[in-house]
C-alpha cells in the first residue's frame, strides 16, 4: 500500500480535497510525480490495474478530464468503459440512483463521475461498491484538478510550495476548481487570494482562509502564480458582468495586468480557455509564462497516481 | 480698486450660514470680499435679490440625444444658468438611452459648448430594461458620475442585488425610483379617501416604503451606494432614516413639488398635479414629517 510519513493511504474514494489528510495528499502527489516520468507512465508493464474495470460516467461535457482518466486507466492496465450520457438511459429519464444501481450490478472497480449537481458523486459513493472519483460536481469540487495543479506547481517551484502567493482570478462563485484549489493550496501552506468582481465571488469567501480582492492591481501584487478561471458565456451578458469587453478590461489577464504580479510570475488555467475574455492569447501561449500545457501533462500523471492509490487501498481491505 | 461690486444683494450661503444684505467684491472673476459699503470700478445694484453659490440639479432630463427639436444640452444649460443652476447631471433616459461609454463621451463633448458644469448619469441597465447590467466600470472610467435607472425601479431583487454588488467595486453611486410596479400599476395619485372619491387609481405609500426597505437591505448586504430617487411619503423618509442609523450608504432625493404641494392640489382634476411619484396626503408629505 502507498503511504507517506508512515501513514498508509486508506481512502476508498476521491470525492473532495477536504476528505484527505496532508499525508494522503503527499502520497497522491508523490505517486503523480512517479508517473510524470514518461518511461514509467508508458511502461508496457500494465499490471497495477490489470483485470479492473474503470467506468467514466460523464453527465457534463469534458475533453481533458475524461480523456486523461481514460488514458490513465489504460496505461495502468484497466479495462476502460466510457459511458456517454447522451446515448444512455439517463436521456430516457433514468434517475441518478437507478443508473447507480444498474452500474453497480456490473461491478465496476472504479467509477469516475462528472455531474452538474453538487454532491452527486458523494451520493453515488454511498450506493456503489466500487471506488468513486469525483471528476467535477456542480459548483462543489474538482479534486483531481487541484491535485494536478499542485503537481504542476511542484515541477516549477520544487517540493515545498509553502509561502507561495497564488491569486485565483475570475468566476469563483461557479467554480469547483477554485473551491478545491483553495483547500489544497491552503493545506500546502500557500497564501491564497481570490480576485474577481463582487458578483462572481461568494459573499463570505473571506472566511475560506483567503484574501478577497475586487481589482487585479492590488490582487496580483507580489503573486508568484496567477490562476485564471473560465468565465462561462452565459454569465457575461449582463447577469453577472455587463459584457466581455468590460470583463476583459478589468479582469482579463494580459501582459499589462501581469506586471502587477511578481517578476517571472507563472500563469495557469484549468481550460477550456475563452481567449480574449479572461486571458489574452499572447499570455496563454507564452511558454515562459504559461503552465497550461504542463497542467494537462500533469493531469494524466496525477490521475494515474490517484487510481493507483485508490486501487491499492481497496485491495488492502478486500 | 475692485473690478466689480454687487451691491445690496441678499447673500445666502448655507455652507457658512450666511444670510444678510451685503456687497460682494469681485476681482479677476473671484469673490474677494463680502462686506458693506464696498466700491468698485463697475457696480451692479442687486436691489435685495439673492446671490448664492450656483445650484446643482442632479436630475435633468434633456431632449438630447433624441428630441433635439424640444431641447438640446446647450439650451438646457442656458435655461439652468438663468435659474441660478450652474451644475447639472443629465439623466440617461434619452433616445438612445445613455447606456454606453460612447454616449457618455458624446454628452461630455456637448457640455464643452455650455457655460455651466454638465455631468452625465449613465444608465444602470441596458436600454433601462431593468434586467441587463450596463458597463458600469467602463462608463465610470469614461466620466459617468452616477448610474440611474431613469423613471423605473429595478423590480427584480436578484438583479438589484447584483447591480449593487457590481457597482460597489467601482464605488459607483446608483439611483433607482422607489416603487413596486405591481402595487403602483395604473396609479396617478396617492391612495387616500380623497383620491378614491375622485375615482383615481392611487399608489399606497407602502409601495414606496417596501421598495426602500428591500433596497436598503440589499445595499447593506452588498456594500453598495444607493440614492433613493425622488421620495414622496413620510413612511419612505422614516425607512431611509432607519437604514441610515444602521450605517447603510443610503440617501434620498426629493422634488420641490413634493415639499411644497400635496394631493389636494389635484383639486378638480388638475392634470398637472398628477405626478410620479404622486403628491401625498396633506399630513404625509416628507417635508411635514420633519421633526
Amino acid at each position: 500500500m502507498a503511504s507517506s510519513y508512515g501513514y498508509p493511504f486508506k481512502q476508498q474514494h476521491c470525492l473532495s480535497i477536504s476528505q484527505f489528510s496532508r499525508p494522503d495528499i503527499e502520497t497522491l502527489l508523490s505517486l503523480g510525480e512517479h508517473y510524470l516520468d514518461l518511461d514509467v507512465q508508458k511502461s508496457p508493464d500494465r499490471t497495477i490495474l490489470a483485470g479492473k474495470t474503470l467506468v467514466n460516467l460523464f453527465f457534463e461535457n469534458s475533453t481533458r478530464t475524461q480523456k486523461s482518466f481514460e488514458i490513465a486507466g489504460r496505461r495502468l492496465g484497466a479495462d476502460v468503459i466510457n459511458m456517454s450520457v447522451a446515448g444512455s438511459s439517463v436521456k430516457k429519464g433514468e434517475t441518478l440512483l437507478d443508473t447507480a444501481a444498474t452500474l453497480n450490478a456490473m461491478n465496476p472497480d472504479i467509477l469516475v463521475v462528472r455531474h452538474n449537481a453538487s454532491g452527486a458523486p458523494a451520493l453515488l459513493a454511498q450506493k456503489l461498491s466500487g471506488s468513486v472519483v469525483n471528476a467535477g460536481d456542480g459548483m462543489h469540487e474538482h479534486p483531481t484538478q487541484a491535485l494536478l495543479d499542485a503537481l504542476t506547481l511542484r515541477r516549477v517551484f520544487g517540493e515545498d510550495l509553502g509561502g507561495l502567493r497564488i491569486a485565483i482570478c475570475g468566476d469563483i462563485t461557479h467554480s469547483r476548481v477554485a473551491r478545491s484549489n483553495v483547500q489544497l493550496l491552503n493545506m500546502l501552506g500557500c497564501e491564497v487570494r481570490l480576485v474577481g468582481p463582487p458578483t462572481l465571488i461568494p459573499s463570505d469567501a473571506d472566511r475560506w482562509g483567503v484574501d478577497v480582492f475586487h481589482d487585479m492591481e492590488t490582487g496580483l501584487e507580489g503573486c508568484d502564480v496567477v490562476m485564471m478561471l473560465r468565465l462561462q458565456l452565459e454569465r457575461m451578458s449582463g447577469a453577472f458582468v455587463p459584457s466581455k469587453r468590460e470583463y476583459f478590461h478589468f479582469y482579463g489577464l494580459d501582459r499589462a495586468k501581469l506586471t502587477y504580479a511578481k517578476d517571472g510570475a507563472k500563469v495557469m488555467h484549468p481550460g477550456p480557455m475563452n481567449r480574449g475574455v479572461e486571458i489574452s492569447s499572447d499570455v496563454a501561449d507564452d511558454p515562459h509564462l504559461s503552465l497550461i500545457t504542463q497542467q494537462v501533462e500533469s493531469g494524466v500523471a496525477i490521475r494515474m497516481g490517484i487510481l493507483h492509490a485508490l486501487s491499492d487501498a481497496r485491495d488492502d481491505i478486500a | 480698486m475692485t473690478d466689480l461690486v454687487i451691491k445690496n444683494a441678499r447673500v445666502m450661503d448655507p455652507e457658512s450660514g450666511r444670510d444678510e444684505i451685503a456687497d460682494i467684491a469681485i476681482q479677476n472673476g473671484v469673490i474677494t470680499d463680502i462686506a458693506h459699503d464696498l466700491d468698485g470700478a463697475e457696480i451692479i445694484d442687486a436691489h435685495g435679490l439673492i446671490a448664492a453659490p450656483g445650484l446643482i440639479d442632479m436630475r435633468v432630463s434633456t431632449g438630447e440625444p433624441g428630441t433635439e427639436n424640444r431641447e438640446t444640452i446647450v439650451s438646457a444649460a442656458a435655461a439652468a444658468a438663468s435659474g441660478g443652476v450652474t451644475t447639472i447631471i443629465v439623466t440617461p433616459n434619452t433616445d438612445p438611452v445613455i447606456d454606453d461609454m460612447s454616449l457618455i463621451d458624446f454628452i461630455q463633448g456637448r457640455a464643452l459648448e455650455t457655460d455651466i458644469n454638465v455631468y452625465v448619469s449613465g444608465a444602470l441597465t441596458k436600454n433601462l430594461d431593468g434586467e441587463t447590467m450596463t458597463e458600469i466600470g467602463l462608463m465610470s472610467e469614461a466620466g459617468a458620475v452616477m448610474f440611474s435607472n431613469g423613471d423605473m425601479p429595478v423590480s427584480d431583487a436578484l438583479i438589484m442585488r447584483r447591480l449593487l454588488a457590481y457597482s460597489a467595486r467601482y464605488n459607483a453611486l446608483i439611483s433607482t425610483r422607489p416603487f413596486d410596479q405591481n402595487l403602483s400599476k395604473g396609479a396617478c395619485a396617492h391612495e387616500s379617501d380623497f383620491t378614491a372619491r375622485l375615482g383615481l387609481i392611487g399608489e399606497p405609500s407602502a409601495s414606496e416604503r417596501i421598495t426602500i426597505d428591500r433596497d436598503a437591505a440589499l445595499t447593506e448586504l452588498t456594500g453598495g451606494r444607493l440614492l433613493i430617487d425622488m421620495i414622496s411619503s413620510r413612511e419612505g423618509v422614516e425607512t431611509v432614516r432607519r437604514a441610515r442609523k444602521r450605517d447603510i450608504d443610503l440617501s434620498c432625493s426629493v422634488s420641490i413639488n413634493h415639499l411644497a404641494l400635496n394631493e389636494m392640489d389635484i383639486g378638480d382634476y388638475r392634470t398637472f398635479a398628477k405626478l410620479n411619484p404622486p403628491l401625498r396626503g396633506g399630513s404625509t408629505g416628507p417635508f411635514r414629517s420633519r421633526k
